[in-house]
């Protein structure tokens, strides 16, 4: 029995199912949560497109950035800039968001990548303290830490008319057209021979050189990518919030990061935001019950690491695998049973 | 999307769907119940963007508290002294009759996240008003979101713009300025330690702004003579205090964490030159009897002064009473704690003042504060008298010169103020609603 189903863009399968069970679940969010349901919902949709954005360098490519809130950052103030001291429209200014990183990534990549494992992870470290400092200091661009307030323009869309991000509903929906979008993308070069060869990277990167592949290369374009989808994470965080600063480049934001794809599960792009919706949701929750509510975050990710180091989405491949493991032998002990002899 | 997703898995997992929707149905209900967990409003849920209206008999005070973070000694003592004052409110028919109901949202002191606690605490908690961080930096966020949500914000925030440039015509400060402090104290160092000044400040915001009002006043009647930046988290400061000047008579420090306490300790061992005054946030939180004799001579700009015996009357023993001082092992942040007391003081006047019921009565409410009113020393207005200037919506108040001397704070100076000390930034009151 056949269960794909072809679309305009290609077939969808059932390992595809989860990728539309969430998107219906967060298509009816909207219909179900209040109004700080819809603001805490876009910031996590937001926020899980960064999440996915660092699995994408992390979980395909293998590479450990701690420096990822740099790229948060600069895409947060690009398109601050591009609002407040250009009068650009929302929109274009997303874009300028998302360019200006990707450049900004590859500026840095070229430092980064061309390290080893280790060094690599230094050097974002260093990168991430580094682009905090600069933006903690420079006050008068930045607004350092009591950072900047943005009125975010209205949206013009084409034949459906302007919106503005004030309006809750539109705000989520927004958010989750730009994250399907970007999840889309991010997913075709994933599964493209580019993808291919990330994993290659992230498996045995010195016999991806001895094949010929130009590794660096593939790295550079990897953090390049990775970061200008982190750019228009933090363009869409701050459309949300109408406010950045310095904050954005802190190290815990880095944190967050590593900490949504591996709740989540690497490797999976969709990990990410499960992985974002769960430690938002709990923050949400736990936080009003106790302040030591960081603490459960911390419980949550050590008992993640130790016992499903694959996260959420690596735990519920193992379910299905088990069930379908459990299923198949009843199926094959039930087959026996009805077998005729000499019928092989 | 799995990686290993073969066409032999493809197979089996087409025939056993029943597993797999349970397991995402399963996935998917938990982050709507997750979501639906925020429909917001527990006591109103009229669906408004803005402040909850909770019914006559009920009023939610919101706290935008710095619970965890670098200001969460601030936190703490504003919850506790609003978790008595609200206890003993409800213990004596409320406000107008109306049980308060106090609902804290963690900041963490910082902007982005004070402004989603904001959020919270209107949009699902109900809160009518909302008394703000200690964190300039989440006050000037959250403003044009109070307004956006027309909610009343107190902010405790201390930054001369959140009344200025920052400010909305839903900002209303109790608290004292940056300006005020530093105008305050530059009087009395020009008139009791000297007229060549040093200022060594912590490089962010807290300490450019005070060390901007600290020139702007010194300059006319005194001399700067160099200003010394020092970047966020210094520990040692052997090379900063070597830029000294020799002829320095007071050295203004607007420094926090271990750099205010190094300052303190490296000054006295390198002699440095200059009489050590600053604003007593350097301290506030420190337990001063473990510093360093070097310490001793210090002084700090504060509102109220931390040990009971150098301010002892009623109001003062009272405010204690609410806040249980005496039960707490936390540093008492003496200078700071009360001003989320008396924005609810000012709250509960002006609900009174103004009849106030509803949100619909908002406008009515913060105009009552553009009518600049003012009020003594009582046991809801602990630290003394203060006046608004309904301008800019800015409080003042008389401040205190406190001075280390044997491992204890000690005032040294009563400054009454009985007129506003700076022209205001802003016209909150011209700006619509």
């Amino acid at each position: 029995m056949s269960t794909a189903v072809s679309t305009a863009g290609r077939t969808l399968k059932p390992r595809h199912a989860i990728w539309v069970l969430l998107l219906i679940a967060a298509a009816i969010v909207p219909f179900v949560a209040g109004e700080f349901g819809l603001f805490l919902g876009a910031s996590i949709l937001a926020l899980g497109l960064y999440g996915a954005s660092f699995d994408l360098l992390y979980g395909y490519t293998g590479l450990l950035s701690f420096g990822h809130s740099v790229f948060f950052g600069v895409g947060a103030y690009a398109a601050t800039f591009a609002i407040n001291d250009y009068a650009i429209g929302a929109i274009t200014s997303l874009l300028i968001a998302f360019i200006i990183t990707g450049i900004v990534a590859i500026g840095l990549g070229l430092i980064a990548v061309r390290v080893s494992s280790h060094g690599f992870v230094i050097v974002t470290i260093l990168l991430a303290l580094i682009a905090h400092l600069a933006a903690s200091s420079l006050t008068g661009l930045t607004g350092g830490t009591d950072g900047l307030t943005v009125l975010v323009p209205m949206v013009n869309l084409p034949v459906l008319g302007e919106f503005t991000l004030f309006d809750p509903m539109f705000r989520y929906y927004f958010t989750l057209v730009v994250l399907v979008v970007s999840l889309f993308l991010m997913y075709r070069v994933t599964t493209s021979p580019v993808g291919l060869a990330y994993r290659m990277i992230r498996e045995n990167e010195k016999r991806a050189r001895l094949l010929g592949y130009n590794v660096t290369l593939y790295k550079l374009s990897a953090f390049m990518l990775s970061g200008a989808f982190a750019g228009l994470a933090g363009a869409l965080s701050m459309y949300i919030s109408g406010f950045v600063s310095a904050s954005e480049f802190s190290l815990t934001v880095s944190g967050d990061a590593i900490i949504f794809t591996l709740i989540g599960g690497r490797g999976t792009l969709i990990g990410a935001v499960v992985g974002a919706a769960l430690i938002e949701l709990v923050a949400n929750q736990v936080s009003e019950l106790t302040d030591a509510y960081p603490l459960f975050i911390g419980v949550l990710l050590v008992t993640t690491v130790i016992l499903e180091p694959e996260g959420l989405l690596g735990l519920l491949k193992r379910v299905k695998e088990r069930v379908l493991s459990d299923d198949s032998a009843e199926q094959t002990e039930s087959a026996s049973s009805r077998e005729v002899p000499g019928n092989e | 999307m799995a990686p290993d997703g073969k066409p032999n898995a493809k197979q089996s997992v087409s025939n056993r769907s029943i597993s797999r929707r349970s397991a995402l149905r399963g996935l998917g209900a938990a982050s709507l119940v997750g979501l639906a967990g925020c429909t917001g409003g527990s006591n109103n849920g009229d669906g408004g963007d803005g402040g909850g209206a909770s019914g006559p008999d009920k009023i939610t005070i919101g706290l935008q508290a710095d619970m965890t973070g670098v200001l969460a000694s601030y936190g703490y003592w504003h919850k506790r002294v609003l978790e008595g004052y609200v206890e003993e409110l409800n213990a004596n028919d409320g406000i107008n009759g109306a049980e308060v109901e106090l609902v804290v949202e963690d900041t963490a002191t910082d902007s982005k996240q004070g402004v989603q606690a904001m959020r919270k605490l209107v949009q699902q908690e109900g809160a009518d008003f909302v008394i703000g961080s200690q964190s300039s930096g989440v006050s000037i966020a959250t403003n044009p979101l109070a307004k956006q949500l027309k909610v009343p914000y107190f902010p405790i925030g201390e930054a001369p713009s959140i009344t200025g440039a920052d400010g909305t015509r839903w900002t209303i400060r109790n608290n004292h300025s940056t300006n005020h402090a530093a105008i305050l104290a530059v009087q009395y160092g020009l008139e009791n330690l000297g007229k060549n000044w040093t200022i060594m400040y912590q490089d962010y915001a807290f300490g450019q702004q005070y060390t901007e009002w600290v020139k702007r006043e010194v300059e006319g009647s005194g001399t700067v003579l160099t200003e010394i930046p020092v970047p966020v988290g210094t520990s040692d400061l052997n090379s900063y205090l070597n830029k000294v000047p020799d002829d320095t008579e007071v050295l203004f420090n607007a420094l926090v964490g271990p750099s205010a306490l190094n300052f303190l300790k490296q000054s006295a061992d390198l002699g440095t030159s200059g009489a050590r005054l600053g604003p007593i946030a350097s301290v506030e939180g420190v337990d001063v009897s473990g510093l360093d004799a070097g310490a001793d001579g210090a002084a700090y700009v504060t509102m109220l002064p931390r040990r009971l015996e150098e301010a002892d009357n009623e109001y003062n023993r009272h405010l204690r009473d609410i806040a249980r001082v005496d039960e707490s092992d936390q540093v008492l942040n003496g200078g700071h704690y009360f001003v989320s007391y008396e924005a609810l003081s000012w709250i509960k006047d002006a609900v009174t003042e103004t009849g106030w019921s509803s949100e619909s009565d908002n406008q009515a409410f913060i105009e009552w504060f553009e009518t600049g009113p003012s009020v003594e020393q009582s046991n809801a207005y602990p630290q003394g008298k203060k006046m608004f200037r309904g301008t800019d919506h800015q409080a003042f108040m008389d401040m205190y010169i406190e001075e280390i001397s044997g491992g204890k704070l000690t005032v040294a100076e009563h400054i009454e103020v009985s007129e506003p000390t700076f022209d205001a930034q802003s016209d909150l009151s011209a700006m619509s609603f």
